[in-house]
């Protein structure tokens, strides 16, 4: 994994500089193959569990176990093609994730939405998230950001609630 | 089929159906024209309007995105080289040298013309053969249908992005989510870890979050781009004359285009490549493909627009989605309790019905839009990318909630949006998983199904002359691009020693 410091080109945001993040194939590939192989693990001890009421040669957790195995075999396919090429040396393409920063915010609030909306319901989460995604995503003139904002949740007055009466409060 | 036709047009009589049809074609336009979002990504986030909405105006708003959203992603292509959808990449090729040349509106109206004639061709073919596959699958049992949904999976597998495994991977991640929830045989609670799961993955939050939060994850790494300066519109006519020379052109690309379309996991883009390869064969001036050579942008907006009925094709006959988009719709219609297949015609004849004629109604206000709205479209590809990235995400979470009035359901959205976020990042593609996600309860339960009025015998998936078929087919789907791969990877390794190949 390698940080290249880039020039940030946002004139707007004030946040740091964009930055990138390069992860060699091999190494994704491990991850995601190691990811995929725990999920495909979880199912089969689920499915192992599962009682069969069903009297036929294929029950309940007899479907999802074939699933589960097949994506086990896959996923360490995927886990042993990345050894294999780190063992020999052999570069794959890689993958690059731009302004990590912002898409880690990105991240953060999508996750605090829901519990902010628990607390405080969906007009003033959906005001503060909207705000501090549009911030996060370069937008910092004030105008443009109410605009964006009251618009939106105008448009969700107007629409959800008045046309297609659907409550969201 | 008249009688279908009369319940169609019946339909059409309301003005919501009209009304849905031209918001739809608005949006579709919308979405097209602004990179970054597909026809997959746009109807998904329409889907939460359309829950209160009667479901033919829900399916007519649905088709209207999705035609419009692939005729206008050749706008910026040809206008900006960057291309709205995926398949305009082809388009700009040619349309966009033709830009520079100051033929902008030569290209915009043969693009818009084209894909107008190819959409209306490939409608007429859809309405032909829909109604033989129908009568073709009507004869279907459960052996059957299992067969079908392994043929189409491994298609799509295959077919989707560049590495085979990775399509695997994500299909068998895709059809090991949809166990999750009641078993559909025995009414087994299966890996039920919270009771939103009761009833299975909630497919709105899965299909809104590995398809558009995903997506705005993405958009959050490029914000910082600024949009492409655009300095003058052109002006564009209907001038119909100007496609003559382009009439044997237009239809082979429909054709093309068409039966492209009816294949599960070949889209647009596959459309629109073997289209303009075709066209350049058969050129009297192929070395000019590629330096603006108006045939090139005929055969691929003819193409990639064709292929939109093709793709229907499947879904309405036999209830299977050959891509993202379809498997969007299928959704929508599942939520007002209508599910796609041949019974669809004698049960909801005015569903079917009404995508054929809003297919050919909404074609002229396409146009239209197409022809003299092209200024409000450019004016589109200039919104801060930091806007649409926010306001879509804020689509998405409305949406997601609007559903199931459930925060869980926001939970799953924004769970499945970092899972395909992530996925991405390892070229694992998320299309694969919503095909499989709606599929995946057909082949289990079909599977299933067989077995029990068979006896558990496994014989029944090969003893029947249609499953048999399409079984086989399957294998070879499966097993013919390994060993190309491997044939592939033994010529390498022998040139790399210095040893010349054989010919092939």
């Amino acid at each position: 994994m390698s940080m290249n410091l880039a020039d940030d080109r946002t004139h707007e945001n004030t946040l740091p500089p964009a930055t990138e993040v390069t992860i060699r194939s091999e190494l994704g590939d491990i991850v995601a193959g190691l990811g995929l192989a725990g999920v495909a693990v979880w199912f089969l001890v689920e499915a192992s569990a599962l009682p069969d009421y069903s009297g036929t040669a294929i029950g309940a957790a007899d479907f999802p176990k074939g699933l589960a195995i097949l994506l086990l075999l896959g996923s360490l396919g995927l886990l042993g093609g990345a050894v294999w090429r780190l063992a020999t040396g052999q570069a794959g393409e890689s993958s690059t994730i731009r302004r990590p920063l912002h898409v880690l915010i990105g991240v953060l609030l999508l996750v605090a939405f829901p519990l902010m909306m628990s607390y405080a319901g969906y007009y003033l989460a959906m005001g503060i998230f909207l705000t501090a995604l549009l911030y996060i995503a370069g937008i910092t003139r004030p105008l443009l950001v109410f605009g964006c904002v009251a618009g939106f949740l105008l448009f969700t007055k107007i629409i959800f609630e008045m046309i297609l009466q659907t409550p969201l409060s | 089929m008249i009688e279908g036709f009369t319940a169609g047009l019946a339909a059409f009589s309301s003005w919501q159906v009209v009304a849905g049809l031209f918001a739809g074609v608005f949006v579709g336009y919308l979405v097209g024209a602004l990179p970054g979002l597909s026809a997959g990504v746009g109807m998904a986030l329409l889907i939460p309007f359309t829950f209160g909405l009667d479901p033919v105006v829900s399916v007519v708003m649905l088709i209207a995105v999705y035609m419009a959203s692939e005729y206008s992603g050749a706008i910026p292509a040809i206008l900006v080289n960057t291309p709205g959808e995926p398949s305009a990449a082809i388009t700009a090729l040619d349309g966009y040298p033709m830009r520079r040349r100051g033929e902008a509106g030569h290209a915009l109206t043969l693009s818009i013309l084209g894909s107008a004639f190819g959409s209306v061709l490939s409608t007429i073919l859809l309405i032909f053969s829909v109604s033989w596959m129908t009568k073709f699958a009507l004869a279907f049992g459960p052996a059957e249908y299992f067969a079908l949904a392994v043929l189409g999976l491994s298609l799509i597998s295959t077919l989707s992005g560049n590495s085979i495994i990775r399509g695997f991977i994500a299909l068998l991640f895709g059809l090991l989510l949809t166990t999750i929830g009641t078993d559909p045989v025995d009414g087994l609670p299966r890996f039920v870890f919270d009771d939103g799961f009761l009833s299975g993955v909630p497919f709105v939050s899965a299909l809104i979050g590995l398809f558009a939060l995903s997506e705005v994850l993405r958009m959050l790494e490029t914000t910082d781009e600024p949009a492409t300066p655009m300095r003058d519109i052109p002006g564009v006519s209907g001038q119909l004359g100007l496609m003559k020379p382009h009439m044997g052109n237009m239809v082979r690309s429909t054709f093309i285009g068409y039966i492209v379309g009816v294949i599960p996991g070949a889209g647009a883009t596959i459309a629109s490549i073997v289209a303009y390869t075709v066209q350049k064969r058969l050129s009297k001036n192929p070395d000019s493909f590629g330096s603006g050579n108006p045939e090139g942008v005929v055969a691929a907006e003819t193409s990639n627009n064709a292929c939109m009925p093709g793709a229907l094709a499947p879904m309405l006959a036999l209830g299977i989605p050959g891509k993202a988009s379809t498997a969007v719709l299928i959704g929508a219609l599942a939520i007002h309790g209508v599910a796609p297949g041949p019974l669809i015609f004698s049960q909801h004849p005015e569903i079917p019905y009404s995508i054929y004629i809003s297919l050919l109604v909404g074609m002229p206000f396409m146009v239209l839009l197409g022809l003299y709205g092209t200024r409000l479209w450019v004016r589109l590809t200039q919104i801060p990318r930091g806007v649409i990235a926010a306001i879509v995400c804020a689509v998405c979470l409305l949406g997601t909630f609007s559903e199931s009035k459930d925060i869980f359901s926001i939970w799953v959205a924004i769970g499945f949006g970092i899972v395909g976020y992530g996925l991405s990042k390892v070229h694992i593609e998320p299309a694969p998983i919503i095909l499989a996600l709606v599929l995946g309860y057909m082949m289990e339960s079909n599977f299933r199904r067989a077995l029990v009025m068979s006896g558990d015998e496994m014989t029944v998936f090969v003893s029947q002359p249609i499953s048999a078929v399409c079984l086989a087919i399957s294998l070879v789907v499966f097993v013919l691009p390994l060993i190309q791969t491997v044939r592939r990877r033994r010529r390498t390794s022998v040139e790399a020693a210095g040893y010349p190949s054989k010919a092939v």
